[in-house]
Parts: structure tokens; sequence; C-alpha cells
């Protein structure tokens, strides 16, 4: 497309401006506001219509440009586009839907009907405004380097571009509406997406379902149970009424019981009515109608006992002075009867135990007396026998003595040695025996002292090895001293020998004295032994005896008797013996003389004769007292029939016969009420007769169960469980929690299932697309990135002069240019190449973006793009974009007189504002 | 002639829970029951002198005390007008239900809620065999055969699966089965769908519910009237539809249209056409079809708030109205994307494959143009 023509019938400062264009490279030069950007605006305006707000972002094109002569907006553009020359006229309005397009087709001078919804630019382009925006029109420089390090709007064509292909929408923000679309069915504003919500309601139903149908299969059972139970139930309440059946007729049966108690009841009331009594005065006039009868009867009967008993006659009378002194005599007799039994039968014994065994012990004693005094001369005895004893010990010592020297005498002997040894070894053993023997004695003979008979036999032992060492001392002793010391001592010897001799003979005289001794101490012992058996013996006599005296002293005491005081002594037990016995004589002589003259035999008799009198005494008194009582009794009975009203009672016998008749009537009468008010309150049956009697007539005659029978219902009834209602009721329970039916629920997953289909659906579809996208971006990504960098490379090469060769698009669409065989980002440069680079790009974007089959060519737009260029470098881009003339129209504006001198000679045509 | 109305799946007590709207289930609700007594009207209305009804009159074993109560007060009403009832799987008979205290049922209601067993009336020459569900299932057929009678009606009330009776556990009826029955005629509920059959000398038929419940129920519902007219051996069937409401499904082609109003009116045109001036009371299932412009703003929530039925469900399976070839040959994002996409459409293995694509290729040449999560 080339612009031939702009009429800017009215637009902002322009009113009916006309400005032609040259099809190739023009610079349109102009001081500030002489409406450089006024023009390009009102291009950009003619071929997209409103467009929107300003760089500034203030005011839309369309308000800041309006008229300033005040009249409609307009103008007209001539322009050359798929080979036919057209002009168009627009009209705008206050608002984008207002303005009026007109395009007339000068080659045919016919109007051509835009597209709805389309506009011009889109129309003769193929490119929307925001592609043109990116492609055909190019800023002014500096806009690259805006503070940033990048022009976001050549970051976003690059972008694009480099990604895509397409520089109307970022293959981004495709993938990111369909990422977001998908992401929707999954989630959404942190909660579960379309999808996901009807997948789990979906899950939820199903598994609703399948608790629908386990519970349905449960309810089966439940059923089958419940079923069961309610059998059950029949049967127990079969049984239960069966029961009530025969309860009620147990009430029936009670009922006419009770009917008939009441009935005969009233007929007793009516007895005791014809006998002019009230029922209700029965219970208090029978009793005491009754206790006055017995009362006046026992009064009749006790009067003629004694009537029979009175008159008695005794033979003598006794006196109460008789029978006291009688009697007196008779308990004296009894008492020294008692005493003289006591005095035989335990005191006598007693006496005599005592004195036995008193004589016994003087006897003994006596013994002990005599023996004792046998005794008297053994100490002397006993110290002559110790005396000896010493003796004999200090003669063995002696000869000892000597017996040693010999001995040492015989050392000097070698041939007398062994002999000498001999006599030694013989001399220790006598001399051995002989101080055994003594000291046995001596020790024995302590013994006797002592009273010991085992010290006899050892004074015996003593004695016989003292004896037995004294006959071995005698023996011949052949040892010859051959020293005279040896003879001395052998003499001295043999003379102490000879004196051991004299004190045995000594003590062998003492020998029967010490025997006798022995004698007498041992008889000693036994009577010793004899008092000590003897002693208990003749405590306990003294203590019989003792014991009975008190008693016998006890008894005598509660006696008037005098008697001879007792001793323990054979006379004194003789009197008293026979005072005793004197005594009882009398005694019982006067009491025989007191009987005798009352003619009895004894005193049983006479005792028996008494009593009677004083009987028939008391009941001479009790006749006159029950006659007195019969008089009142029947009186007081009478008085009672009469307070009755009953008249005619006019003596025990009719009062009997009415009391009689009164009883049977009123104990019928009694029995009577007493059974119906028991049965009435054993079944607490409250009705009166005659509403027994109704309902008795009302009531069917079931025949009664037998005991047996009922037991029988009772055992079968228990057999049920206690809780079976319950267990009904809860089973019933269960049942009634049915919910919502399957087919219910089936309806809601059948239509759930579609719509998750379709969601299902939609997710895959968005999913494909994303797929399909990401992999034509990819593709083209592949195609297009070399290309845009192999042009732009070319293009900054021809702008600076072979300098710059190669241009570097990044990821981070940092432009780098390529200076000694690395890379340098575009903001590290100069600014003036920065802008040899952006431009480099943006043609190079522009005619990958135009080079399409069919796509018409593109009129540059180009606002003061060189400003920032030394002269230098603006000659090469003139030449450059100059070169760029033969595929788009070149319509450029500056301010800068160098620019339009620069421009002028290479080529473009330059218009001045 | 004997005039007998067959009424069966009812379901009084549904909660149509499948509505979201609340205040729209207890309208359905009050529909369900409006066409009950309906019901009891029509047989009035055309001097039935029985009304038959196979099961499954309300949703649950156990509904509620006081909807029984009304059931039992308005067959009361139309006495003296025979109701015949056999307990379905729904509403089966259990110790305790609202079925076992026959003496709270109006005279002229009987009820078959346990084992086959049957009814005479003589008057009519006809005899009215019948048996109840007593549990959820009934996995052993309920039918058992009678014998023919000349000049008598043998009629058999009963709920029972007649289709699947090789699996299904609702008293399966063979085709056999109901051959052999011996029945002239065979009132059956269960399904909800009105089907009308003979095998042998028996003729059988599912009235299908009377109101429906939901989109798998489509069309007009309502009761089956039969007449038994001597010297046939089967009754004369007319279906008499009584659903306050219908539930329908349809597609729209909306091709060219380019915004929700002249969707919604040629919607509503269609309606109008196909379900007569009452349309909006219906329930809806609308798939929108055709080729939208690529600038046209029709949404489903836009055009759901123009259209006013009683319940409408969109289904969007609309395309853009791009020259799809043309727009592959454009050396463009778009047209690499159109042309790759195209070409799975082609090799797609199957319709489903072929249709995912197919919406994939319209998801994203839209996503050029808009954003797809506020499109729909």
């Amino acid at each position: 497309m080339r612009i031939e023509q702009l009429n800017l019938i009215d637009f902002g400062m322009f009113h009916q401006f006309e400005l032609k264009l040259d099809p190739s490279a023009q610079l349109i030069y102009g001081d500030n506001e002489q409406g450089k950007t006024t023009l390009l605006s009102f291009m950009l305006l003619m071929l997209y219509g409103d467009q929107g707000r300003d760089r500034k972002g203030q005011l839309t094109i369309r308000s800041k440009y309006q008229p300033w002569s005040g009249r409609e907006m307009a103008g007209s553009l001539i322009l050359t586009a798929k080979n036919h020359r057209y002009q168009i006229e627009k009209h705008f309005g206050k608002t984008f839907s207002k303005d009026t397009t007109e395009i007339i087709d000068l080659n045919t001078d016919e109007a051509v009907p835009l597209p709805p919804k389309m506009e011009v630019g889109e129309w003769l382009l193929d490119l929307n405004l925001a592609g043109f925006l990116k492609t055909g029109f190019i800023g002014q420089p500096g806009i690259f380097n805006n503070g940033q390090g990048q022009d976001d709007l050549t970051e976003k064509l690059v972008k694009n571009l480099t990604q895509s292909g397409d520089e109307t929408v970022s293959a981004n923000e495709v993938l990111a509406r369909l990422a977001a679309a998908s992401t929707d069915l999954r989630s959404k504003s942190g909660n579960k997406g379309q999808l996901v919500a009807a997948k789990d309601q979906l899950e939820q139903l199903q598994l609703a379902r399948q608790a629908t149908v386990a519970r349905q299969t449960a309810q089966t059972e439940q059923v089958a149970q419940l079923q069961e139970l309610s059998q059950q139930r029949q049967q127990r309440d079969q049984l239960q009424t069966k029961l009530q059946q025969d309860q009620q007729a147990q009430q029936s049966q009670q009922r006419q019981q009770l009917l008939q108690a009441i009935q005969a009841n009233e007929q007793q009331i009516q007895a005791l009515h014809a006998l002019s009594f009230q029922p209700e005065q029965v219970p208090t006039i029978l009793p005491k109608l009754q206790q006055l009868v017995q009362d006046a009867v026992a009064a009749n009967q006790a009067a003629a006992v004694l009537t029979k008993v009175n008159g008695q006659n005794l033979s003598l009378p006794i006196s109460e002075a008789d029978y006291a002194a009688t009697a007196k005599l008779q308990q004296q007799t009894e008492k020294i009867q008692q005493l003289q039994n006591f005095f035989q039968q335990e005191l006598d014994p007693a006496a005599a135990q005592a004195l036995q065994q008193q004589a016994a012990w003087r006897e003994l004693t006596q013994q002990q007396k005599q023996l004792t005094e046998q005794l008297a001369p053994a100490d002397q005895l006993r110290a002559q026998a110790e005396q000896l004893t010493t003796a004999q010990q200090q003669n063995l010592q002696q000869q000892q003595i000597h017996q040693d020297r010999l001995d040492r005498s015989q050392q000097h002997t070698a041939a007398n040695s062994r002999t000498a040894q001999q006599a030694h070894k013989n001399n220790q053993q006598q001399k051995l025996l002989l101080g055994g023997g003594l000291l046995l004695l001596g020790i024995g003979l302590i013994l006797v002292i002592v009273k010991i008979v085992f010290g006899y036999v050892l004074a015996g032992g003593g004695l016989l090895l003292a004896v037995i060492s004294l006959l071995r001392r005698s023996t011949p002793n052949s040892l010859v001293s051959d020293a005279d010391d040896f003879s001395e001592q052998k003499a001295a010897l043999q003379e102490l020998q000879a004196q051991a001799l004299v004190l045995q003979q000594q003590a062998a005289d003492l020998a029967p004295q010490l025997n006798q001794l022995k004698v007498t101490e041992q008889q000693l012992q036994q009577v010793v032994h004899q008092i000590q058996a003897a002693q208990p013996r003749l405590a306990t006599a003294w203590d019989r005896w003792n014991t009975n005296l008190e008693q016998w002293q006890t008894q005598l005491a509660n006696t008037d008797l005098q008697l001879p005081e007792l001793t323990l002594a054979t006379a004194a037990l003789t009197e008293l013996k026979n005072q005793l016995s004197l005594q009882l004589a009398n005694c019982q002589q006067q009491l025989i003389q007191q009987l005798h003259a009352k003619q009895v035999a004894d005193f049983t008799t006479y005792q028996v004769n008494y009593q009677l009198q004083q009987k028939d005494q008391v009941q001479q008194q009790q006749w006159h007292d029950l006659q007195k009582r019969q008089q009142t009794t029947q009186a007081a009975l009478l008085a009672y029939y009469q307070q009755l009203g009953h008249t005619e009672v006019t003596n025990l016998t009719q009062a009997q016969q009415e009391l009689a008749t009164l009883t049977r009537v009123g104990q019928l009468y009694q029995t009577t009420q007493a059974t119906v008010a028991s049965q009435r309150q054993v079944t607490g049956i409250k009705a009166s007769s005659a509403e027994l009697a109704a309902s008795l007539q009302q009531a069917t005659t079931a025949a009664r169960l037998t005991t047996e029978q009922r037991h029988q219902l009772q055992t079968q009834l228990k057999q049920f469980p206690t809780d079976l209602d319950d267990q009904w009721y809860q089973l019933q329970h269960q049942l009634q929690g049915f919910g919502r039916s399957v087919d219910e629920i089936d309806h809601d997953i059948h239509d759930l299932i579609e719509t998750v289909n379709l969601l299902q659906t939609r997710y895959q579809s968005l999913t494909l697309a994303q797929t399909t996208l990401q992999q034509v971006i990819d593709e083209r990504r592949k195609y297009f990135a070399p290309s845009l960098k192999e042009k732009a490379g070319q293009y900054l090469a021809t702008l600076t002069n072979q300098r710059y060769q190669e241009l570097l698009i990044p990821k981070s669409f940092a432009l780098e240019v390529r200076d000694q065989g690395s890379y340098h980002e575009a903001d590290y440069l100069s600014s003036g190449t920065a802008d040899q680079a952006y431009l480099a790009l943006r043609l190079a974007i522009t005619n990958l973006l135009t080079n399409k089959a069919g796509q018409s060519s593109l009129p540059l737009l180009l606002d003061d793009i060189l400003r920032e260029y030394d002269d230098t470098r603006a000659a090469n881009a003139f030449r450059f974009l100059k070169s760029q003339s033969q595929q788009h129209q070149l319509i450029m504006f500056t301010c800068h007189q160098n620019l339009a001198d620069l421009a002028a000679k290479n080529g473009f045509v330059v218009r001045t504002l | 002639m004997t005039k007998i109305v067959q009424m069966s799946d009812v379901h009084l007590g549904f909660a149509y829970a499948g509505l979201t709207d609340r205040h729209r289930q207890q309208q359905r609700q009050q529909d369900l029951w409006q066409t009950f007594l309906n019901a009891l009207a029509y047989c009035q209305k055309i001097d039935a002198q029985l009304l038959l009804i196979p099961g499954d009159l309300f949703d649950t074993p156990n509904p509620d005390a006081a909807l029984v109560q009304d059931v039992q007060d308005a067959f009361r009403k139309i006495a003296p007008i025979k109701v015949v009832i056999a307990t379905g799987n729904h509403d089966f008979a259990y110790a305790g239900s609202c079925w076992d205290e026959p003496q709270k049922w109006p005279a002229n209601v009987h009820l078959f809620t346990g084992t086959w067993s049957k009814l005479d009336f003589p008057d009519w020459q006809i005899t009215i065999w019948g048996a109840g569900f007593t549990a959820p299932y009934a996995k052993i057929s309920l039918l058992k055969p009678v014998t023919p009678q000349t000049n008598h009606w043998q009629i058999g009330v009963l709920h029972g699966d007649a289709f699947t009776p090789e699996s299904s556990p609702y008293d399966p009826l063979t085709a056999e089965q109901i051959a052999n029955s011996g029945l002239n005629w065979l009132a059956l509920g269960h399904i909800h769908k009105r089907i009308q059959n003979q095998v042998g000398a028996t003729a059988y038929a599912y009235a299908g519910t009377p109101e429906g419940h939901g989109f798998d129920e489509q069309g007009p519902k309502g009761v089956l009237v039969l007449d038994f007219i001597p010297g046939q051996t089967t009754p004369t069937v007319t279906f008499q539809p009584l659903a306050q409401r219908q539930y329908e499904e349809l597609s729209v082609d909306l091709t060219g249209l380019n915004s929700n109003s002249e969707a919604a009116a040629k919607i509503e045109t269609m309606l109008a056409e196909k379900y007569g001036p009452d349309y909006q009371r219906h329930l809806y299932k609308i798939h929108l079809t055709g080729a939208l412009p690529t600038t046209a703003l029709i949404t489903e929530a836009g055009l759901t708030a123009q259209l006013s039925v009683f319940d409408l469900r969109l289904r969007n399976e609309t395309h853009l109205a791009i020259d799809y070839q043309q727009l592959a040959q454009l050396d463009t994002l778009a047209g690499n994307f159109t042309k790759k996409v195209l070409a799975k459409i082609d090799q797609a293995h199957n319709d489903q494959e072929k249709a995912q694509a197919q919406l994939a290729l319209d998801l994203g040449l839209r996503a050029f143009q808009e954003d797809l999560t506020n499109a729909h």
C-alpha cells in the first residue's frame, strides 16, 4: 500500500489541508508544533479508527485532535493497495460507533463496503492496529533505551515474533489462556474446579449408591428379622391374651364370689335386724354381752363350787400359837437331826483323821529326835578320822621325800639304776594309791558329814586305796645304797612306814563307829522323809477338820442349842455326841407331846390339818364374795340387755339363749363381712352388689385355665426375650432410615456422568490444544528466529558500515551486538549504536512479517528515528532506508534541519510544514 | 365394558434432589402430588371401575405418615372406585410399614403385600391377581400361573422387571413366565418408561411414571386407560398424559448467530413450535450446536439468563465459523495450529477422538481471541 495524498478536512489545527506524498521515500520536516505528530496521528486514525490514548496515556487521539474550528472531525486519504486506487473518507463522531467510513474505488468510482467490524488498515494490510504499530510504525530513537534497558513494545514484538512468528498476539498469552481454562476445570480461586468438583461429586454419589445398595441388602435381612420378631410378638401376644382371658375369668369368678359373700352378709344383716340388733353394734355389743354372760356364769359356777366345799369340820382346832410352837419344835428337831447327821457324817470322821495324823506326826518327830541325839558324837569321830587322814598324808609326803633321796642315791649306781627306777616307780604308784585313797576317804567323810550315802562309798573306796598303798609300800625294797645317805634315808623311810602302819591301825579301829554312824544317819534320813510325807496329810486332815468345824459352828449359830465347845479331842467329841443325842431326844419328846395333843401321828398331818383349817376360812370369805359377785354380774348383764332394749331377758338363762342366738348370727355376720372385705382387698373390686350382678350378666363365661396350664403359658411367655418390643422398634427405626433411593441417585449419577464427560472432553481438548500449540510455537521458533537474526545482522552491518555484522536476541531480549568476536549488550554500546541495532531489528521484523505472499506492502511511518545519529551514521541510515523504499513507502518525520539536508542528498523527497 | 386405569411408579415423596434450586425441588414435589390427584380425578371423570397401581406408589418403604394419611384420604374420596395396590421395591411391605395396618386403608383399597393371591370381582367378571414386595429385593419371581377362564378376565398386578430378568433382583419376569401366566393382562410397574407388549395370550404394559423424575424420563408421562370389552382377549389401551411438566432434550443450531439474544430467540421459537405455547413449564436439556462467528458473543450464562423456562441445562457444542482449510494455509501461529489440529482430526481413530480434536481446534482458536475462562 502506498498513500498518495492526505486531506485533513478538519483535524486538529488543520482545516482543508492537503499533503501529497511520494510513493517512495520522503521526509516531512518542520519545527516543533508545526503539525508533524498531528499528520502521523491522522494517518493512524484514518487507517485504524480510534487510537485509544496517546503515549502519555491521557487523551485519546480523537479528543486530542478535535478540530480547532469546532467542526466535525473529518478527512480523507487517497492510496493504492491490492492493485486498486481508493479514496477513504471518514467522519469522526464523538465515539467510535459514530464514525462513518466511505471507501471509493477510484478506478470504478464505486463505493466499496468495508467488511463489518473491520478497519481500513485491517482490510487493506491484513494487519490489525497492534500489528501495524509493531511493524509499520517505528517510534523515536531512545525509546529502546527507556532507562530500563529495554523497550517494552519491542520486547513484546520480538517475543511474539521469536516465539510464534505472529505479531498480533503473544503465543504465551494464548497458551496461558488455554492453561487457565484447563486449570479452571481443576481448581478455581482456591476451590475445586468444575471438573474436579464434578468428579468428586460423582464419586460421592457412587459411594452413596454403593452405601444405599449395601443398606438395601442389609434391609432385606432386617426385614426378615423384623418378620421373625413380628411372629414372636404375635405368639407372645396370643399367650398374653390367653392369660388375660384367664385373668378376666378369674376376675369374673372373684366378682361372683364377692357377690355371693355380699349376699350372705346381707342375709346376716337382716337376721340381726330381726333380732333387733344393728350390724354395726355387733363388734361392740357381742363381746360385751359375752363378757357379761361369762362373768355371770362364772360367778354362779364359783358360788356353786364353794357351796360344795363349805362346811368341812376339823377334829381339833389348831391355833396359830400352837402351830408356831409345834412348827418351832419340828424345826428344832430337824436342825438337831441335821447337826447330828453332820457330826456323824462329816465332823467326827474329820476329827478322827486329824487325830490319827497328829499321832503319826508326833511319833515321827520323836524318832527324829532320838536319832539326832544318836548322831551327836559324829563330829568328834569325823575329826579323828580327818586327823588320821592328815597324818597319813604327811607320812606319805615324808616317805616320798625320803624315797626321792634314795632315788638320787641310786642314780650314782648304774647297776642299781633299773632297780632304783622300779623302786621309784613302785613308790610313785604307792604314793598315788595312798594319796588317792586318802583323798577319797576325806571326801567320803565329808560327804558322810553332809549325810550323803555316796560319801560313805567314797570314803570306803579311799580307805581301801590307802590300805592297798600301804600294803604295797610294805613290800621290801631290795635297793642297796652304796652311800651313807642312802642308809639314812632308808632308815627314815622305814620309820615313816612304821608310823603309817600305826595310823592305819588307828583308822581301822575308827571304821566300825563310823559305820554305825552311817546307819544312824540313814535311819534319820528315812524318818525325815516320813515326816516330810506326813506333813501334807496332816495339813489336809487339819484343813478338813477346820472346815467342818466352821460349818458346824455356822449351823450351830442358827439354832438355839446350847452345846459344849467342840475341840479336837476324843473326849470332847464324845461329850458333844452325847449332848446332841440328848437334846434331840428332848425335842422329839416335846414334839410328840404336841402332836398327840392334836391327835395326829406326825407333824405333816398336823401341818395339813392346820392348812386345811386356814383354807376353809378363806373359802368362807370367798363364798360370801362370790355370792355378791353373782348378784352383781347378773344385774349388770340384765341391765345391759335392758339398755339394749331387750326387756324380755330377765334371767341368766334367757340372757345366755339370747346371747347364743346373737353370737351365732353376729359371728356369721362378721364372718361374711370379713369375707367381703377380704375379697375386696384381694381383688380390688369396689363395685356394689348391684354393679357386680350387672357386670356378671354381661361377662362371658370363659373356661378357667388349670394351674398347670397357666404355669405352662407363663413358662412359655418367659421364654420370649424381655426386650422383644425394643428389638422390634429398633429394627423399625433402622428401616426408617432409608434415605435416597438407588434410582434417584442413579438419576443424579446419570446427569453427572454426562457433565463429567463433557468437562473431561473439554479438559482433554484444552490439553490437546496446549500441546499442539506448543509444538507449533517450537517449530516456528526454529524457523523464524534464525531468519530474524540473519536479516537484522545484515541491516546492522549496512547501517554501521560493516562495523557490526551480527545481532543476537537472547531470551532476556537484551539485544547483544557482536564486536571483535564477542557479544556485548546494546546498553553497553553507545546510544547511537544501540539505536542502529534497534532500527535494524525493527526493520528486519517488519520485512519478515510483511514478506508474505499476497500481502500488501506496508507504509513505514518513521517518527524522527535518526535524531540521535551523527551525520555519518545518519547518512548511512538514509542510504539504507532509501534502499528499503522499494519495498515500503517511507514517510519520515523530523524537526532537525541537518537530517532534512541529509535526506535530500540521499534521494528523499523533503516536504516542509 | 370395564374401564380400568393403570398407574405405576408414582414415587410419592420423591425429593428431586437433582435439582439444585430448592424452590424448584419443592415445586416438583408439588407437581408430583398434583399429578397423583389428577390421576385419581381422571379415574372419576372416566367412570373407571378400578385403579391398578403395580408398585412404587411411594418412593420409600417408610413414607411420611402425613403423606400416607393424605394418600389414604385421597383414595377414600374416589370410592367406589376400587384401588388395587401391589407393593414395589421402593415401598415394600414389612412388619410395621404403612401397609401393615390394613384397617387404616379405605375399604375401596385392596393391598397385595405378600405372595401371589387374588381378588374376585364377579360382577365385572374379573379376577385380579397380584403379589407385593416384602423386601428391597425379590430375586425370585413373584408371578404364578393362573387358570384361564372363558368370558372372565384374569388380570395381574405386579411390580417386576421384564427386561433384564436374567440379572434383575427386582422380581425378574421372563417372557416365558408371562406367556404361561394364564393372564389376559399383566399390569406392570418398575420401568418408568411406557412400554406395551404381548407374549403368548398375555398382554402386558408398563404405564411408566405419571410424572418424570429426571432427564432419563423424557417426554409425556401419564397413565394407561384399559377398556376390557367383552369378546376381546386383551383390553384396548389408551395413554392419557397427566404430567405437570416434561423433561425434554433437544439440539439447537446457532450457526451464524452473534449474540445471546439472537440465540435465545431462536431457542424459544423452536421450543414453542415443539412443545406449544406452554413450553416454559418444562425442563430442558439443550445441546447448542453450529458454527458461531468468531466475533459472536454467546455464553451459556448469558443465554440461560435470557431463556425463561422452568429448568435449563445447556450443552455448548458449537464451534467457530472459520474456514479451517483456508486458515491452515496461512503461515501464522493460528494457521500452523489449525493445520496441525486438522491433521489430528483426520487421523482420529474414532468419533470421540475426532470430537475431542475438533473441540481442541475450536478452543485453541478462541484462545487467540479471548479469555476462555470467561467465555463459558
